[in-house]
C-alpha cells in the first residue's frame, strides 16, 4: 500500500496536464468539428435557437451536392492543384541550383548574392503586389494561370533553406563525383538531391501549403471565375449565399480543407520535422 | 607546385566560377525582376499621383506621404495593426510555449496533442475564416449560443466596434499558436537532459526557477526565430480582415495591408497605395531588424 | 496521363476568342442577383426568341453597384470587359472618364421612333456627358418604407393611411420595438450602395451633397443634421441594430422586424419571401419638402464593346431591355419601375392598379432628382468614408452626437474633393 501513494503522486500532475490539454485541444479543434457537423445538418437545425450538437436528420448528401453543384468547386480544386504543382516544380528548378552554388561553389558576387537573398526574405509578397500586377499587365497575362504561377517561381525562402542544408552535405561526396568526371549540373541532380530529400520535402510542404491557401494575390489578379483557386471559390460561394445556406457553405469549406488535412495526417512526422529543422537552422 | 598543376587548378577555379554564376543566374535575375526591381518601382510610383487605368500622371514628390500623415484612416490602420501584432504575438507565443512545456513533459500522447494543436496552422485559413464567421454569427453562431446557455449576453462580435479587432486577434492566435508550439517542442527536445540532472544535484528546485535558469536561456535561438516569424506573419494579416469585417465597423479593424489593397485595387489610387506600401515595408524590416538585434544580444548574454 | 496533359495545356492557353459562327454572342453582366436574376433570365429568353441571331451570355452578377464599378475598371485594364454592363444609375461617370463607356448617340439617331422624351429626364441626364449619351436607364427605384401591418396593429396602429411623417413612423417603430414578439422596431438600409439612403433624407429637405461647382461639400447644413438625427432616432427609439441588410431582410420576412426602409426595387423579392406570413404594405418616403425631392436609384445599361458588329447587337439588346418589352419584365419580376414615362402612365396602369404596393411609387415619381456621385478619382473612397461615419451612429458608439458626426464627415469628405 505504501507503493500506491508515491505512484498516485507521480501521476497526479500528469493527469492534470492531460485534462488541461484536452480542454484546450477541444477549443482549438472546435471550429473543425463544428464545420463538419454543420455540413451534415439541414437548415432548420442550423437556424434554430438551441444548440444542436449532432444532426437529428442527416442532410449530408444534400449539402455536399449543393456545395459541388452551386459552384464549380471541383474545378477550383483542380486549379489549385495545377497552380501549386507548377509553382513547386518551377521553384525547384530555380532554387536548387542557386542554393547549391551558394553553398558549395565559390564565384565572384557570391556574398553579394547571399545578402540579396537575406534582404529579399524580409520582403512580403504583398509589398510587391502592385508592381507585379503592372508587370503582368504589360506582358498581357493578367487573369490567367501564368499570373498565378510566375511571380512565385522565385522562392528566397527555399534558396535559404536549401543552402543551409546543402552546406551540411560532406564535400568529399561532391569531390568524389567531380573526380568521376561529373559536371556540376549532374552533381546537383545525382548527388546533392538524393541526399537532401528531407529538406526538399520540408520545402515542398511549405510551398504547397502557402500557395494552396493563397488569397491576396489571386484576389487581385483574377477576374474570370474559371481560374479561381479554392480560396477564392469558397469566398465567392459565401458571398453568393449571403448568409442563407450554411449547410452547403460548411460542406464547401470542408471540401477545401480536406486535402491538406488528410495529407497532413498521413505524413505528420515529415511535416513537423520539416518545420522543426527549418526553425532550428 | 609545377606550372601545369597551377594551370589546371586555375582552370578548375575558373570553371567553378562559371558554374557558380551560371547556376545562380536564374535565381539572381528573378530576384531583380520580382523582388528588388519591384521595390524600386513601388518607391517610384509612390512619388506620383497615378491611378490605375488612367492615361497620364504627374510627379508629386512626397505629397502622397504627406496625405498619409494627414489621413486619420492611415493612423487608425497603423494603430490597429500594431495592436493586432502585439496581441497575436503575445498570445500565440505564450500559448505555444505553454503547450510545448506541457506536452514535452507527458509520458504518452505527445504526438496526438501535437497533431491536434497543429491542425489550425495547416488548414486553409480562408476556409476556416468562413467557419469562424459562422461561429460568430449573432443569432445562430455556436459562440453566442453557448454564451446564452451559460447565462451571458450574446453579441454581434464582428459588427461591434469594440470587439471586431479582438475577434480577429483570437482567430490570429488560434491560427499561429500551433506553429510556435511545434518549434518550441523542437527547441525543448534539443536541450540535453544532463543539464536538468545537474540542476537536481545542485539543488535547483523544479518548476519556475528551473525554467528560468536552464530552459528559457537555451530556448533563445528558437525563440528568436519564432518571435521574428510571428511578427512578420502578424504584420501581414489580411485574409481574415478582408473576409470578415472589411476593416469595419468604422475602421475599427482596419489594418495596413487592407488599406493598401483598398487604395490600390478598389479605389485605384495606385500612387498613394505605393506610398503606403513603402511605409509598410519599412515597418516590417525595421521590426525584424530591431527584434533580431535585441534578442540576439539577450541570447548572447545568457 | 494524356488527358491530363491536354487539360493542363488547354488550361494554360489564353484563348479568349469567340467562335466563328452565325450567331453573335453578347456577354452581359448585371448586379444584385437576388433582385434581378428572374428578370434577366426572362429578358434573355424573350430577346433571343425575337432575335435568333444573337445569343446572350450572363456572367456571375455583381454583388453591388460598387462592385460593378470596380470590376469594370479592372476588366478594362486586362481587356476582359463584358459587352454590356449594368451599373448603378450614378456610376456612369467614372466609366466615361476612363474612356470605357461607348457613346450611344449614333445608335439613337439611327432609330426613327425612339423617343428620348419617353425617358425621364432625371434618369437620362445621369448618362449624359460632354454632349454624348453613355447609358440608358433600365430600372428605376425610389426609397420606400415597408410595413409589417400585423405588428403595427399589435402596436396600436388603427389602420387607414400609412404614416406620412417620420415622427409618426418612429413613434410606431418605438411601440413595435416594445412588443415581445418583435426583435427590433425598424431597420434602415443605411449602407446601401452609394450612400443612397443618406442622400434621400438630405435631398428631401432641399439640401444637396455638394455645391454647384463640385468643389465644396454642402451637406453639412440643416438637411444633413436632419438626416443624421433621423438615423440616430432610429437607433435610440426604434431599436435599430447594426445587423446588416442580409440579416435585416431575414428578420423582417419572418416577422421579427416591424418596418424596413430600403429600395422599392426589393419589393418582389421581399413579397415572395414574406408570402402569407403577414400583411405587407409599402408607403412613401416621408417628409419630402416641396423644395426637395428624392434621389432616384436604379440601374443603367452601358455599352462597352468597341467592336462594330457587336455594338449593333448590343444596341438591339439595350433597346429591347429599356423599351416596352423590358418595361413589362422589369415591373413584373422586380420592384423597380421601368424608365419609360409612357409605359408607366399608360400601358402599366392596370398592373399598378392591381399591385398597390408598387403603385405607391408612381405618385412619387415627380419628386425624382438625380442621384449624386462625387467627382474625381476619390469617389469610391468618399462613399466608404461616409459609410463609416453612418456606421458609427448605427453601432451606437456615436449615436448621441449626430451633429459632431456630421462635422467630421463633412471635413473628411472635403479633404477628398478634387482641388
Amino acid at each position: 500500500m505504501g507503493r500506491l501513494q508515491p505512484t498516485l503522486k507521480r501521476w497526479y500532475p500528469e493527469l492534470l496536464r492531460h485534462a488541461f490539454l484536452i480542454m484546450l485541444a477541444a477549443v482549438m479543434v472546435m471550429p473543425f468539428i463544428w464545420m463538419v457537423l454543420t455540413s451534415f445538418k439541414p437548415a432548420n437545425e442550423i437556424f434554430s435557437n438551441e444548440i444542436n450538437w449532432l444532426p437529428g436528420h442527416w442532410a449530408l448528401i444534400e449539402n455536399y451536392t449543393r456545395a459541388l453543384t452551386n459552384t464549380s468547386l471541383i474545378r477550383y480544386m483542380g486549379n489549385g492543384l495545377l497552380v501549386v504543382v507548377a509553382i513547386l516544380i518551377l521553384q525547384f528548378l530555380v532554387s536548387i541550383p542557386a542554393a547549391y552554388a551558394l553553398a558549395k561553389l565559390s564565384f565572384p558576387g557570391r556574398f553579394a548574392m547571399f545578402i540579396c537573398v537575406l534582404a529579399c526574405l524580409m520582403i512580403p509578397a504583398q509589398a510587391v503586389a502592385i508592381p507585379w500586377y503592372l508587370q503582368l499587365h504589360y506582358v498581357g497575362i493578367l487573369d490567367s494561370y501564368w499570373a498565378l504561377i510566375l511571380p512565385f517561381t522565385l522562392s528566397v525562402f527555399g534558396i535559404f533553406l536549401l543552402r543551409q542544408f546543402f552546406i551540411g552535405i560532406p564535400d568529399d561526396l561532391i569531390d568524389a563525383a567531380r573526380m568521376d568526371g561529373m559536371n556540376e549540373f549532374r552533381i546537383i541532380w545525382s548527388v546533392v538531391v538524393p541526399n537532401s530529400i528531407p529538406a526538399l520535402i520540408s520545402f515542398g510542404i511549405f510551398s504547397v501549403i502557402a500557395h494552396w491557401n493563397d488569397y491576396f494575390w489571386p484576389l487581385i489578379v483574377l477576374n474570370d471565375q474559371d481560374y479561381y483557386t479554392p480560396t477564392l471559390g469558397v469566398v465567392d460561394f459565401r458571398n453568393a449565399e449571403s448568409g442563407s445556406d450554411y449547410g452547403a457553405l460548411m460542406a464547401a469549406a470542408t471540401i477545401v480543407v480536406l486535402p491538406l488535412l488528410v495529407a497532413f495526417l498521413l505524413a505528420q512526422r515529415r511535416f513537423i520535422e520539416g518545420i522543426s529543422t527549418a526553425g532550428m537552422k | 607546385m609545377n606550372f601545369h598543376r597551377r594551370i589546371s587548378i586555375a582552370r578548375y577555379r575558373y570553371g567553378e566560377q562559371l558554374w557558380g554564376i551560371g547556376l545562380s543566374a536564374p535565381a539572381f535575375i528573378l530576384m531583380i525582376l520580382l523582388m528588388l526591381g519591384p521595390i524600386a518601382l513601388t518607391m517610384l510610383l509612390s512619388l506620383t499621383d497615378w491611378q490605375l487605368g488612367m492615361g497620364n500622371f504627374s510627379w508629386i514628390g512626397l505629397k502622397n506621404y504627406e496625405s498619409a500623415v494627414n489621413d486619420p484612416i492611415f493612423w487608425k490602420s497603423l494603430f490597429n495593426t500594431s495592436v493586432y501584432v502585439a496581441v497575436v504575438m503575445t498570445g500565440s507565443i505564450g500559448l505555444g510555449l505553454l503547450l510545448a512545456l506541457m506536452i514535452n513533459q507527458l509520458s504518452f500522447g505527445k504526438g496526438f496533442y501535437r497533431t491536434l494543436f497543429f491542425l489550425p496552422v495547416m488548414a486553409s485559413l480562408v476556409a476556416m475564416t468562413i467557419v469562424w464567421e459562422f461561429l460568430l454569427h449573432p443569432e445562430f453562431g455556436l459562440i453566442n449560443q453557448l454564451l446564452t446557455a451559460l447565462g451571458g449576453t450574446p453579441n454581434n462580435w464582428l459588427r461591434d466596434e469594440d470587439w471586431a479587432l479582438a475577434a480577429l486577434c483570437v482567430i490570429g492566435i488560434w491560427h499561429q499558436a500551433g506553429f510556435n508550439m511545434v518549434l518550441f517542442i523542437a527547441g525543448l527536445t534539443a536541450i540535453p537532459k544532463f543539464l536538468y540532472e545537474a540542476a537536481d544535484i545542485d539543488g535547483v528546485p523544479p518548476g519556475f526557477s528551473r525554467f528560468r535558469h536552464i530552459t528559457w536561456p537555451l530556448l533563445g535561438p528558437v525563440t528568436l526565430f519564432i518571435v521574428v516569424m510571428t511578427a512578420i506573419k502578424a504584420f501581414q494579416v489580411f485574409d481574415t480582415v478582408q473576409i470578415l469585417t472589411q476593416g469595419g465597423p468604422s475602421y475599427s479593424s482596419e489594418v495596413l495591408l487592407l488599406t493598401i489593397y483598398k487604395e490600390g485595387f478598389e479605389y485605384f489610387r495606385t500612387g498613394y497605395a505605393a506610398a503606403l506600401t513603402v511605409v509598410f515595408l519599412t515597418l516590417v524590416i525595421l521590426v525584424t531588424v530591431v527584434k533580431s538585434l535585441f534578442l540576439e544580444k539577450k541570447v548572447k548574454y545568457t | 496521363m494524356k488527358r491530363f496533359a491536354v487539360f493542363v495545356l488547354s488550361g494554360l492557353c489564353l484563348t479568349n476568342a469567340s467562335h466563328a459562327s452565325e450567331k453573335t454572342d453578347l456577354v452581359v453582366q448585371y448586379a444584385y442577383g437576388a433582385i434581378f436574376d428572374s428578370a434577366m433570365t426572362r429578358l434573355k429568353n424573350e430577346f433571343e426568341a425575337s432575335h435568333p441571331e444573337i445569343r446572350i451570355q450572363y456572367r456571375a452578377p455583381y454583388e453591388s453597384y460598387e462592385d460593378a464599378s470596380q470590376k469594370v475598371m479592372r476588366e478594362a485594364i486586362i481587356n476582359r470587359l463584358p459587352d454590356i454592363t449594368m451599373q448603378g444609375i450614378n456610376q456612369v461617370r467614372p466609366l466615361v472618364e476612363r474612356n470605357i463607356a461607348v457613346d450611344i448617340t449614333p445608335f439613337i439617331e439611327q432609330e426613327d421612333n425612339l423617343d428620348e422624351e419617353g425617358y425621364y429626364p432625371a434618369m437620362l441626364d445621369l448618362g449624359r456627358f460632354d454632349n454624348g449619351l453613355y447609358g440608358l436607364p433600365f430600372a428605376i427605384s425610389l426609397p420606400a418604407v415597408y410595413y409589417n401591418v400585423d405588428l403595427m396593429e399589435k402596436a396600436g396602429w388603427e389602420g387607414g393611411e400609412l404614416p406620412q411623417t417620420w415622427d409618426k413612423v418612429l413613434e410606431l417603430a418605438e411601440r413595435i420595438n416594445y412588443l415581445p414578439e418583435s426583435r427590433q422596431g425598424i431597420y434602415y438600409d443605411w449602407d446601401i450602395s452609394g450612400n443612397w439612403l443618406l442622400q434621400a433624407p438630405i435631398l428631401s429637405q432641399g439640401g444637396q451633397m455638394a455645391s454647384e461647382d463640385e468643389q465644396q461639400v454642402s451637406f453639412n447644413d440643416s438637411s444633413g443634421e436632419f438626416a443624421l438625427n433621423l438615423l440616430s432616432r432610429m437607433v435610440l427609439d426604434g431599436g435599430m441594430t447594426n445587423m446588416g441588410w442580409d440579416a435585416a431582410n431575414a428578420s423582417f420576412v419572418v416577422g421579427n422586424t416591424g418596418i424596413v426602409v430600403t429600395t422599392i426595387g426589393r419589393l418582389e423579392s421581399i413579397s415572395n419571401q414574406v408570402g402569407d406570413l403577414f400583411t405587407l404594405r409599402t408607403g412613401p418616403f416621408p417628409d419630402v419638402k416641396p423644395s426637395g425631392g428624392l434621389p432616384a436609384g436604379g440601374t443603367t445599361l452601358v455599352m462597352l464593346t468597341k467592336d462594330a458588329e457587336r455594338q449593333q447587337a448590343a444596341w438591339e439588346f439595350i433597346k429591347f431591355a429599356t423599351g416596352s418589352n423590358g418595361a413589362t419584365i422589369v415591373v413584373e419580376e422586380t420592384g423597380y419601375v421601368p424608365p419609360n414615362m409612357h409605359a408607366n402612365t399608360h400601358d402599366l396602369q392596370e398592373f399598378y392598379a392591381m399591385h398597390s404596393n408598387r403603385s405607391v411609387m408612381i405618385g412619387q415619381l415627380p419628386l425624382m432628382l438625380p442621384m449624386y456621385s462625387f467627382p474625381g478619382g476619390n469617389a469610391l473612397r468618399i462613399t466608404d468614408v461616409i459609410k463609416s461615419h453612418l456606421e458609427s451612429i448605427v453601432t451606437g458608439s456615436r449615436v448621441h452626437e449626430p451633429r459632431a458626426v456630421l462635422e467630421d464627415m463633412a471635413h473628411e469628405v472635403q479633404l477628398l474633393m478634387p482641388q
